[in-house]
């Protein structure tokens, strides 16, 4: 028979080995949840972080971080409540082995100095039945299969950690994933197209087709931004989809250039225009003044105008209506505005109200037919101005276009009628520059999101994958003849600069156009302009 | 004095012998057997119920007979007087000289008998209160202490219920266990008429001589007290009692309660147990503790005790009756409930 004090000690050392087992597997219990959760908090995170956007990431951190609290509280006050003393674990053990609360009196007689005559056998009994109440035997030894959950959020964690994604999504990942609904549509309307830029014509010129060519397929960058050809989502369309950020990008490169910056970089790049390029104006051209009047002059034949919205368009009207007032003997600035090339009437109309105007997308009406779906003219694929993106009126003549600003389709322009073409090239650059902007994705679109290696544009030296650089060239220009098209792509290959610098050309197709700008337009053209656009209900 | 197992043992050993020799004269009624010797050696008494012919004065006389005490027995009628069983005074005639000297009644024994209680008047049930309570008689102004050990059977008849008196719910008090004597059993009753019809009557040996007797029974009675109970034992007997206790009684405790308030003990219950029923029950928990070879008291023991300890404190309302609820059964729910304090 042992001693009483050392079978005292012996129990005692006994039941603090349990209450380690124990308290350890509570231990194991319940941090191996709380650090699942807090693993699983960090992936979201971290996900957020890499995939989402400044919104969701903020989110995720909040959420998180309250998770994270929630679950830390819950752990704390778990492992409060489930720790055991020494005296529970003598009761849990006297449960377990069936003692009959001997562990549990032995532990009280230990602590209480119970003064019992009974205590020694008390002890003695206890310890002499050790072989039930062993550790192994109260906490039998298990896999702690709570780890599981940890190790399962680590590998979440490390997916997350390890995803080979780019911090912000490609354009194009954005266009594929976001469908285009009729709140984008209207979210695009805003935001008009912007015009033609030099950069879209010299990056187009890299490839040897002309910017608008390519729009006024009908395809455009539709193609290459995931849309199907000919859906006319439009260049609003695709602005809607981008990110704000990106949006915000676009939206301050070209207001930029329309201040008249990159025109002051491209004047330095065109020779002999600083004196226009000094007022915000285009460059001007040979024959410049002549193109834009006999333009204006076009207009007025068929009772419409051209739009504002191209800088191109602007001074073109500018210098047309100054040429007009040197022949009519009045101020040209009476007349047109020279900041939009339009009418003074229409000039009343707000800023934004016209650029709204400018910027509606088009939607084909059942009344219009093919007619009212043509965005351009029948020549227009050539020129800059025939931007239209359905491209379905190629094959129409341009007499039989609806007349822009007529609600009628039956109004038709009188064949041959130079003006009717001259107008239904600034009405499907209207309508195609909202429509169809979508067109200008592989060619003009690549100017500004150039992928670096992709077909169709040429990756700029130095420029890190994934970013673009926004170039100003060339503008106002026809793309060259198909004859001079392989010299000058294979320029443009040595040199990107080359179509910059290199002196404009116009398009035969383009020359024509001038001609019907040149022709003299009717003042009467002029009224009905005026009254077709303050008949137009503001939006 | 430090005890050692073997006076654990040695417990176990002179209980288990007096059961046999308990059984030998009493056919079955094992339960009932141990119980009386339970509060036997708890120092309680008990009260039993059964009906006549069931055996309960021949197992008083064997128990007085195989533990070598004094064994008196009354039989408590209509006319029995308080004298009649505490004693009086009367005229002596000692050295020429004649005084009151006091004659002892039959309550000054080891093992009483009081058979058929409940027939006697009230006045003469309260005889018994004092002695089964103090251990003592008080006559003609004089208190005389009764011989240790004092042990109480006192046995009630069910049926014949006409000009009986039922003990009062403070006397019934007194009583450790209340225990109840059914009829045997088949083979048990042809085992009894076998046994008591013929020549061969079984002979008691005493456990302990007549000189130590009393002092070996109070040995016992002193280590049955020494059994160590732990604070968590006591907490759950005193939890079982303490739901015996109506919740809207006017006599309900303040305070927190160990258990909630049960249904049916608030329905059937109008009163609950006395702290002499907390007392019972430890006690007798210690005493099956020691039968278990045990130095300390364990939730078994108390659960085991509970129903003889408890149930005839309970006093129970008439929609119990009506109902055809016993005590046994809310003491039984009550143990149940008190079970998830066990962990």
């Amino acid at each position: 028979m042992p001693a009483v004090p050392a079978a005292l000690a012996e129990i005692e050392d006994r039941l603090a080995e349990i209450r380690y087992r124990l308290n350890r597997r509570t231990l194991v219990s319940v941090l191996c949840p709380i650090v699942a959760a807090l693993l699983v908090v960090a992936a979201l995170i971290t996900w957020s972080a890499a995939r989402g956007t400044a919104e969701s990431f903020a989110i995720a951190l909040w959420a998180g971080g309250a998770a994270a609290a929630i679950v830390l509280a819950w752990g704390a006050l778990s492992l409060a409540n489930r720790w055991l003393s020494l005296a529970e674990v003598a009761r849990l053990a006297d449960e377990r082995a069936g003692l009959r609360e001997r562990l549990s009196t032995v532990h009280w007689l230990a602590r209480a100095g119970n003064p019992s005559p009974l205590a020694p056998v008390l002890i003695v009994d206890t310890f002499e039945q050790r072989a039930r109440w062993q550790a192994s035997a109260i906490v039998p030894r298990r896999f702690p299969w709570e780890i599981g959950a940890p190790l399962a959020a680590l590998a979440l964690l490390g997916a997350a950690l390890f995803l080979d994604e780019p911090l912000l999504p490609s354009l194009e990942e954005l266009l594929k994933n976001q469908p285009r609904t009729e709140h984008q549509m209207e979210m695009a309307v805003p935001f008009p197209p912007p015009p033609p830029t030099p950069m879209d014509t010299a990056q187009a010129s890299l490839d040897g087709e002309p910017l608008l060519e390519a729009a006024s397929e009908g395809e455009g960058d539709a193609g290459a931004l995931g849309l199907e050809p000919g859906e006319g989502a439009g260049r609003a369309a695709t602005s809607a989809a981008l990110t704000e950020q990106v949006r915000d990008a676009i939206r301050k490169a070209l207001q930029r250039f329309e201040e008249g910056e990159g025109k002051r970089d491209l004047a330095k790049a065109l020779p002999g225009s600083d004196a226009d390029l000094t007022r915000g104006d285009l460059p001007p051209q040979p024959g410049a003044f002549d193109l834009a009047s006999s333009r204006q002059a076009g207009a007025r034949k068929a009772g419409t105008e051209p739009r504002p919205s191209a800088a191109a368009e602007k001074a073109a009207a500018a210098a047309g209506a100054e040429a007009e007032a040197k022949k009519r003997g009045r101020d040209a600035s009476a007349s047109v505005d020279p900041e939009t090339g339009l009418p003074r009437g229409q000039n009343d109309r707000p800023k934004d109200d016209r650029r709204a105007v400018a910027a509606e997308p088009y939607e084909p009406r059942p009344e219009d037919g093919d007619v009212a779906a043509m965005p351009g003219t029948g020549d227009a694929p050539e020129t800059q101005y025939g931007a239209g993106g359905e491209g379905r009126e190629q094959d129409r003549p341009a007499d039989e276009a609806r007349v822009p600003g007529t609600s009628d389709p039956r109004a038709r322009a009188k064949p041959g009628d130079a003006a009717v073409a001259g107008d239904l090239r600034g009405e499907g650059k209207q309508k195609g520059g909202a429509s169809a902007s979508a067109g200008a994705g592989s060619e003009g679109e690549g100017g500004l999101f150039a992928k670096a290696g992709g077909e169709g544009s040429k990756p700029l030296a130095g420029a890190p994958k994934g970013t673009f650089k926004l170039t100003l060239g060339s503008f106002l220009t026809a793309g060259p003849g198909a004859k001079d098209k392989g010299e000058r792509r294979e320029r443009v290959a040595a040199n990107p600069r080359a179509a910059v610098n290199e002196p404009p050309a116009l398009h035969p197709n383009q020359s024509d156009d001038d001609a019907l700008r040149r022709a003299d337009i009717p003042p009467e053209y002029e009224d009905v302009v005026r009254r077709i656009y303050s008949s137009r209900p503001a939006r | 004095m430090e005890r050692t197992a073997r006076d654990v043992a040695n417990f176990q050993q002179q209980f288990r012998r007096l059961e046999q020799e308990l059984g030998r004269v009493i056919v079955g009624h094992g339960e009932t057997i141990e119980q009386i010797l339970v509060a036997f050696f708890s120092g309680g008494h008990v009260l039993i119920e059964g009906v006549p012919g069931t055996g309960k004065t021949l197992l008083v006389r064997t128990l007085g007979q195989a533990l070598n005490l004094s064994f008196s027995r009354i039989q408590f009628t209509v006319d029995l007087m308080p004298a009649d069983v505490t004693g009086t005074r009367i005229v002596a005639e000692t050295g020429g000289r004649r005084e009151f000297v006091f004659s002892p009644g039959p309550i000054f024994t080891h093992v009483l008998l009081a058979d058929e209680i409940n027939r006697a008047t009230p006045k003469t049930q309260s005889a018994l209160l004092e002695a089964m309570a103090e251990f003592q008689v008080t006559a003609g102004g004089r208190t005389h202490v009764l011989a240790p050990p004092f042990f109480v059977l006192a046995t009630l008849n069910p049926i014949e219920m006409e000009g009986t008196y039922p003990l009062p719910e403070a006397q019934l008090d007194r009583f450790f266990f209340k225990v109840r004597m059914s009829y045997p059993g088949a083979r048990e009753l042809q085992r009894i008429i076998g046994t008591t019809t013929s020549t061969d009557v079984p002979q008691i040996a005493p456990l302990f001589p007549a000189e130590t007797a009393a002092d070996e029974i109070e040995g016992l009675k002193k280590l049955v007290r020494e059994v160590i109970v732990a604070p968590h034992v006591e907490e759950y007997a005193a939890a079982i009692v303490g739901a015996t206790l109506p919740s809207q009684s006017k006599f309900s405790p303040l305070g927190e309660r160990l258990l909630p308030p049960d249904e049916q003990v608030d329905r059937y219950v109008s009163f609950g147990s006395s702290p002499r029923g907390g007392q019972a029950l430890l006690l007798g928990a210690k005493v099956l503790a020691l039968l278990d070879g045990r130095a300390n008291v364990g939730y078994d023991d108390v659960e085991r005790i509970a129903v003889p300890a408890l149930n005839h404190r309970l006093v129970l309302n008439f929609a119990a009756e009506a109902n055809g609820v016993d005590a046994r059964a809310l003491i039984e729910r009550i143990v149940h409930a008190a079970r998830r304090l066990r962990k």
